[in-house]
């Protein structure tokens, strides 16, 4: 065998965890939105603190990721000129605007869950917000995975794994916060099926249902991440390059808490629940969905991160 | 609330329209480069035939374009292969492409990074925001970030020589005349015959850049390890054969 030896220049990683933290944050806000929105078209006012925790969620952590996507900008106050410098074609571009879109549109429902009266524009802002939120949801996947240079993030299923993070995210975000309120405003927490008021069951319908939908969009993106792991492993020789290289790189953080701890450990601890309260009423188990939603935070993010400087590497 | 759901969704309508028509002239960087006829089309051939790797362009480049330490606008890179007595050492030199399907043009959120009509890719300080972008779509990675300026920065073939006439300064400090600098809508430059005459290549042309650097006598095994820094499965594009 030849073997070959190669001298270049050093090889620079200029993202770092401030782009990871921008598309977790972004991504939180997003889902947040969309489980406020549809949680309150759907059922109305029936679990109107999810929505009100949402909506105040929602402008929040894109403000905030926008923040961090301009603290890694070399030149922060010339943001501006992406308005003015349009490019069509670029999805920072569309990103910047669509998030600025996004954070006038969440700022206004927020404000609007203020004005009981306002009900119908409630909606109908809320509505107007969710294309736009689906928009800046997929941009933060589409912004990766255009790049052709960049093998990692080169490929289908990396969006759709971003997609499905924000929505899952923004739901653990949500849980966790009615979980962390004081005992007196969650009532209905602690218990389900307690005789609680409808209002006052909001939190506990959360947790008992939403565990469910929690569970199975985290199954669907361990199954989108697996299709992904599978197009790099069996796919051109760059995008097996890029993995082994990632691997080696970031390999044991991204495994242990990227997957194990933000990924597999949720939905064995929210399976176990679930198991365990079959054929009794069913429990909240609120340190447990504090625990859940915790590690699903704490994971998303670590994946993120790992995504975000492992694909720079090849 | 005074305002109605008619009332709101078409002012809603307007507000978009009117951002809309306010991005689409002159929303996108790239640019249909010169024809043969309608003016010039630079480029470039480097001739691994001649080149020794005396690193005299990188230096050329450095003093000319004042690249910071440790970053390079263009530079050579060093393969060697084989084993005693069949070893052998080879050198390619690398730069921006200035490719005819630009990704760092594609991706400029404020149309910093620009292609002219005759195809240089240029980068405009005052109008970068430092986000990266172009640096991580290039397939080749030769764009850089300043830490000086922190913006990008990258080769744009010297410019402002080219516009006074005079050679880009790494053609010019080429003591083997290994680089080759003009024209290539002019069938008579020497940059034209020497494409027409020598089977040519381009790096990663899976990348679908259409990369206006060609290469003469760029070894397979040689080339390998920028495959192995860049990318593993493109296999050199030809032209010319």
């Amino acid at each position: 065998m030849i073997g070959v030896i190669t001298y270049n220049t050093p090889h620079l990683i200029y993202w770092d965890w401030r782009i990871a933290a921008d598309l977790f944050l972004g991504g939180i806000g997003v889902g947040a939105y969309l489980i406020a929105v549809i949680n309150s078209l759907v059922y109305r006012d029936r679990y109107a603190r999810v929505s009100k925790v949402g909506a105040i969620l929602a402008p929040l952590f894109v403000i905030a990721g926008l923040g961090f996507l301009l603290l890694e900008l070399g030149h922060p106050l010339r943001m501006w000129r992406t308005i003015t410098g349009f490019n069509i074609s670029s999805p920072l571009s569309w990103g910047g605007l669509f998030q600025t879109l996004m954070i006038i549109i969440g700022i206004m429902y927020a404000y609007l869950w203020t004005k009981p009266n306002a009900v119908k524009l409630r909606n109908m802002v809320g509505v107007i917000g969710i294309p736009i939120a689906l928009v800046v949801g997929g941009y933060h996947g589409w912004l990766l995975t255009i790049i052709k240079a960049r093998p990692l993030w080169n490929t289908g299923p990396s969006t759709i794994t971003a997609l499905l993070s924000f929505v899952i995210t923004g739901m653990a975000a949500i849980l966790l916060i009615l979980c962390l309120l004081p005992k007196a405003r969650r009532a209905g927490v602690g218990a389900a099926g307690d005789g609680g008021s409808q209002e006052s069951g909001s939190a506990t319908w959360m947790i008992r249902d939403f565990r469910h939908l929690l569970v199975g969009a985290m199954i669907v993106q361990g199954l989108t991440f697996f299709i992904w792991w599978i197009s790099l492993y069996y796919g051109s020789a760059d995008a097996h390059a890029a993995l082994l290289v990632a691997n080696a790189a970031l390999g044991p953080l991204f495994w242990s808490v990227g997957i194990g701890a933000g990924l597999v450990i949720p939905i064995g601890l929210q399976l176990m629940a679930v198991v365990r309260d079959r054929g009794r009423p069913e429990r909240a188990h609120t340190p447990l969905t504090i625990l859940t939603t915790v590690l699903i935070l704490v994971g998303a993010f670590v994946f993120r991160y790992a995504v975000v400087v492992a694909g720079q590497l090849c | 609330m005074s305002l109605t759901r008619r009332q709101f969704l078409k002012g809603s309508g307007v507000v978009g329209a009117a951002a809309v028509a306010a991005t689409l002239p002159g929303c996108t960087g790239t640019t249909d480069t010169n024809t043969p006829g309608q003016g010039p089309r630079y480029g470039m051939v480097i001739d691994l035939r001649r080149c020794f790797g005396c690193h005299a362009c990188s230096v050329a480049c450095k003093a000319e374009q004042d690249v910071p330490l440790g970053y390079f606008k263009s530079w050579v890179m060093v393969s060697e292969k084989g084993r005693y007595p069949h070893a052998r050492r080879d050198f390619v030199p690398v730069l921006c492409n200035h490719c005819d399907q630009p990704p760092c043009v594609e991706v400029c959120p404020s149309q910093a990074t620009k292609q002219r009509k005759d195809g240089i890719v240029t980068q405009d300080d005052d109008l970068c925001i430092g986000c990266k972008y172009c640096v991580q779509a290039c397939p080749y990675g030769v764009k850089y970030s300043d830490p000086r300026t922190k913006t990008a920065q990258k080769c744009d073939f010297c410019l402002h020589r080219v516009e006074q006439g005079i050679l880009p300064a790494c053609v010019n400090t080429c003591n083997a005349r290994a680089r080759i600098f003009g024209d290539l809508n002019d069938p008579d430059s020497a940059i034209s015959r020497l494409i027409a005459g020598n089977p040519v290549q381009t790096l990663r042309p899976a990348m679908g850049t259409d990369p206006r650097v060609y290469y003469i006598g760029l070894d397979q095994d040689a080339y390998a390890p920028i495959q192995r820094a860049f990318s593993l499965s493109d296999q050199p594009g030809t032209q010319g054969e």
